[in-house]
């Protein structure tokens, strides 16, 4: 049954914000950064205002928040931190830790450009600096979808087969300070108790013989350590488990996103992937966070030309869908993928390499091209997106040639 | 499946002026009676006095662009000295609905307007130091817009309703009332040339 649900204007940081609210973390640490400063102002006055009852600690960086972060979730709390650029990049020696202690955090990125030149404005290129660091990641497209994956994020994270961090990551200032219509449930419990079934329970193991809770507490009858040292002995297992964590989180992820909807009446595709017109297309772009909101502009007035063009959103990145994609895009004969991130001495932008890299199992192979766009927030306007598209169309024609990559809407 | 059925708005004002409050107002009317949109600042850092410009889309159904507005519909200034960034862009049959002393007809000559395009001028900021006691005539410039679009973007009603919603938690009841006489002002005086 869809729960009762009100209408708010909200900017995607403070759509962040209210999500944090209505699962009311037991730890918030956090140091502000353009463009997410307004989720930690706008949690900070939920505290202040007694709306929740979460320890919120001002912290000097971010490698501290990201610390205290640990701290929290080792101690068995739920804890949340937002940040974005360079305050990811300073955090990034304990996101290593952080997944590989198992920690249930949820970290919001609002995406934005990594000095230098200093930028504050939107690119991916944060949030694919730290692809590697064993987190589950999650973009989205606008301020609703950013409510409803925060929400879902603690689930995905605790759920004891995955038990990995996860970052919810959304185009800073498009959509971390555009506000829009957000539906927010009336009733925090509906999230709380309903959805998340209450504080976080850590995961129970067995251990010297005695069922013990996976968290630094106190009342375990053998006490628990966190992050000792693992040399040539283990540390390799423990990769491995890691890695089937991040296996095992894609159907989390899946069940998550349709457990969410029973309650909010919303869905992203199944989750991972959301594709549009897709299904007899010939020429497919693939894209994520907020461009894929201006593209279906321009593949509906390709559409109305005749032309047979279709849309995957990749909504799960991290880990890779490689699976859905091979699937979705099986049956196209060009692939355009839009990477909005550094490709410095890449062969392409990362979404690119590994899209490609999926569709190179198939018997029959699309031709994939990639364009890098829209670095430290250059606009990216329904035409910028049509001439590529366009462009797309001449080489399934054959009328342009094929290329590895190229640069859209840069001065050359 | 997207409809470009929305209108675009560009405010244009100083830092301090309230230009993204206007746009936040604007979004929560259209919030009020049930349509669609988006409000978002000039994204860049703010400064006190330096030109900023905020933005909005309202429209029927989901507004899914994600892209800077470069072409508005609706311009409206609410600073007089930054009048002359009006017309940038906009429509060929776009309205620029601004605050100025002068007169619609003088200020239509100095813009050198083409016929498609429609001035409306009111003295907002002489409302708003009559109403408010400030000169921040940002919510006066929305009256002014109401009129201009003739209720049709949004009612003076939901402007009214949206105006206490958001400056509500941040200002006096007497702040807010204020500001509400300022809009009924603005949408009273405003003329069209």
């Amino acid at each position: 049954m869809v729960e009762e649900q009100e209408e708010r204007l909200l900017n995607g940081d403070e759509a962040t914000a209210w999500a944090a609210y209505h699962v009311e973390p037991d730890v918030v640490a956090a140091y502000p950064i353009t463009p997410q400063t307004i989720i930690v102002e706008r949690f900070s006055e939920f505290v202040a205002d007694g709306l929740v009852r979460t320890e919120f600690v001002s912290v000097e960086s971010e490698h501290s928040a990201m610390s205290a972060c640990v701290g929290a979730a080792a101690a068995g709390g739920r804890a949340f931190t937002a940040t974005a650029a360079n305050g990811l990049q300073l955090m990034n020696e304990i996101l290593y830790i952080a997944s590989s202690l198992r920690l249930p955090i949820v970290m919001a990125v609002a995406n934005r450009a990594v000095s230098g030149p200093i930028n504050i404005h939107c690119d991916h290129t944060d949030a694919m600096n730290v692809r590697d660091a064993g987190w589950v990641m999650l973009f989205c497209e606008d301020a609703q979808e950013v409510y409803d994956t925060v929400i879902q994020a603690f689930k995905i994270a605790e759920n004891p087969n995955v038990l990995l961090p996860v970052i919810v990551s959304f185009d800073g200032f498009l959509i971390s300070h555009t506000a829009q219509k957000v539906k927010v449930f009336k009733d925090p419990s509906v999230v709380r108790e309903k959805f998340l079934g209450g504080p976080r329970k850590p995961a129970k193991i067995k251990l010297m013989g005695q069922e013990v809770e996976l968290s630094l507490n106190p009342k375990n009858p053998v006490p628990v350590t966190f992050g000792p040292l693992d040399l040539y002995d283990y540390y390799f297992e423990h990769k491995r488990q890691q890695s089937l964590a991040m296996q095992n989180a894609y159907n989390v992820v899946k069940e998550v996103h349709e457990e969410y909807a029973r309650l909010s009446g919303r869905r992203y595709g199944d989750g991972v992937t959301v594709p549009y017109k897709l299904d007899d297309a010939e020429i497919a772009v693939v894209a994520m966070g907020s461009a894929p909101g201006t593209m279906r502009y321009v593949i509906d007035e390709m559409r109305e030309e005749g032309i047979k063009i279709g849309l995957l959103r990749l909504r799960l990145f991290r880990p890779f869908p490689y699976r859905d994609i091979m699937e979705k895009l099986k049956h196209v004969k060009v692939v355009g993928v839009f990477d909005r991130a550094q490709d410095q001495g890449m062969m392409g932008g990362p979404l690119f390499i590994e899209t490609r890299a999926a569709l190179y199992e198939l018997e029959s192979r699309p031709k994939v091209v990639n364009y890098v766009f829209g670095l430290g927030g250059r606009d990216t306007p329904p035409e910028m997106f049509r001439e590529a598209f366009d462009e797309l169309v001449g080489i399934s024609k054959g009328t342009v040639k094929p290329f590895i990559r190229k640069y859209l809407g840069v001065r050359e | 499946m997207p409809k470009k059925d929305f209108v675009e708005i560009r405010i244009h004002g100083r830092g301090g002026q309230g230009a993204w409050t206007a746009s936040i107002i604007l979004a929560e009317a259209a919030l009020v009676e049930g349509k669609y949109s988006q409000s978002f600042p000039e994204f860049g850092p703010e400064r006190s006095g330096a030109p900023v410009t905020a933005y909005a889309r309202i429209g029927p159904s989901r507004i899914d662009i994600h892209a800077g507005i470069t072409n508005p519909d609706y311009v409206i200034v609410i600073d007089p000295t930054l009048v002359h960034m009006a017309t940038k862009g906009i429509k060929e049959n776009g309205k620029i609905i601004a605050t100025s002393a002068k007169s619609v007809e003088e200020l239509r000559n100095e813009l050198k307007l083409s016929d498609g395009i429609e001035l409306w001028v009111v003295d907002g900021v002489k409302i708003a130091m009559e109403t408010i006691g400030r000169a921040i005539a940002n919510t006066a410039m929305l009256g002014a817009f109401v009129k201009a679009t003739d209720g049709k973007i949004i009612s003076l009603d939901s402007l009214i309703q949206a105006t206490k919603n958001v400056l509500g938690p941040r200002l006096s009841e007497e702040a807010v009332n204020k500001n509400i006489e300022a809009i009924k002002r603005a949408y009273e005086e405003v003329k069209k040339g």
